[in-house]
């Protein structure tokens, strides 16, 4: 665990270091207040065919005074950006995505009604924490899925990567809860690269590609959390140390289950997806 | 045959703003003062009457180096949707929007 660690922050820092040097300064007397930038960064996940609407919250933006004003203005903007009506075929994968986030939170919370949480006495945060992270997820797809170039390869990556976990871990539940191998944990760098480097050459645009390999990172996530809740159930926990009792066995495994699948592979593959695309950038301008 | 769904209290709030004056364009920071409703709702509703056909948009530009700023009133269809809804007695339904379109 120590080295994944250690290789995210490196992953992270080589993203930031490549980023910085890639990103001119703003234009001079820009106002650059938080509500216009937070807009801006919102209004950039707006899909193509609705930019107008991205560009007519700043139109409005810009004529409203008042930073209480403002702030509430663009609060709801960044609700109406993830409201948006979808594209028709990208209805499709996020009601299947969705289906599969409540599936492994209904299984989830049936094992923790049971069994609660490794976590005691803060298993009722712990679980609002999995909740929360578990909805953000489920509505950053809901966004990613809109934007052009970033659907297709985030969602094949996902996949990719679901299926080459469940491989490696020789398609039983058991090896799927067992310790991290090295292939299992080559993959995991793999994958988000692989899509972070298609996707950056193919749309000449890292942020494409940082999106994309965010999303896969996400959908893997998503898939792998389903799957680890179900076989915690079905194992009673998995392997545990002697003596442990099942209750104990299930509710740690549950709690390593919830971090590792909604906060550890999306955020590895958030980092280093980030840094493949940065560094693809850098090497193959647009 | 495809059939419609009754539209909902807010959509029904911003048919009858802007059925109160149907010529008149208007900007989407005054509807949702007008209407009472948060950017976050009133924008996801503006796309779906425009992507039905009912409501036609437009740009105003603004002074140099500012943004220029969306438009939107009714288009006939809309217009008429809007008075088909008021004939309906939908409005009177709505405890939102206690007033008809032809008295809004």
């Amino acid at each position: 665990m120590p080295l994944v660690i250690l290789l995210l922050l490196l992953g992270g820092a080589l993203g930031v270091l490549l980023r910085r040097q890639r990103v001119a300064p703003g234009p001079a007397g820009a106002p650059g207040d938080r509500p216009l930038r937070m807009l801006r960064w919102a209004t950039g996940l707006v899909p193509a065919d609705r930019a107008d609407w991205g560009l007519a919250m700043l139109g409005e933006l810009d004529r409203i005074e008042g930073r209480a004003e403002r702030r509430r203005f663009v609060l709801g903007c960044l609700g109406a950006v993830a409201l948006l009506p979808q594209r028709r075929w990208a209805v499709g994968p996020m009601v299947g995505l969705a289906v599969v986030a409540l599936g492994g939170l209904a299984v989830f919370e049936a094992s923790f009604v049971r069994f609660g949480l490794g976590t005691a006495p803060f298993n009722w945060v712990m679980l609002g924490l999995l909740v929360a992270l578990l909805a953000g997820l489920v509505l950053a797809v809901s966004v990613w899925l809109r934007q052009p170039g970033v659907a297709g390869p985030g969602l094949v990556g996902g996949l990719f990567d679901l299926a080459v976990w469940t491989a490696l871990s020789g398609f039983t539940f058991g090896r799927l809860l067992g310790p991290t191998t090295m292939p299992r944990f080559l993959a995991m760098l793999l994958v988000p690269s692989v899509v972070g480097v298609y996707s950056t050459m193919r749309s000449r645009s890292s942020v494409v590609g940082r999106r994309a390999a965010r999303l896969a990172g996400v959908v893997g996530g998503l898939g792998t959390f389903l799957l680890s809740t179900v076989a915690v159930l079905v194992l009673h926990g998995g392997p545990r140390d002697p003596g442990a009792s099942v209750s104990s066995g299930v509710s740690e495994a549950l709690a390593v289950v919830g971090m590792a699948s909604l906060l550890v592979l999306p955020l590895a593959a958030a980092i280093i997806g980030w840094a493949a695309s940065a560094a693809t950038a850098r090497l193959r301008p647009a | 045959m495809a059939r419609e769904r009754a539209p909902s209290a807010q959509t029904i709030r911003v048919l009858s703003a802007l059925a109160a004056e149907p010529s008149r364009w208007r900007y989407g920071y005054e509807l949702t003062a007008e209407v009472r409703l948060k950017s976050g709702s009133l924008y996801p509703l503006l796309v779906r009457l425009a992507d039905r056909g009912l409501l036609e948009t437009s740009w105003e530009q603004g002074p140099a180096g500012r943004p220029p700023r969306h438009l939107y009133r009714l288009t006939a269809s809309g217009r008429r949707y809007a008075a088909a809804i008021d004939d309906a007695g939908v409005v009177r339904m709505s405890p939102a929007a206690p007033v008809g379109l032809r008295n809004a």
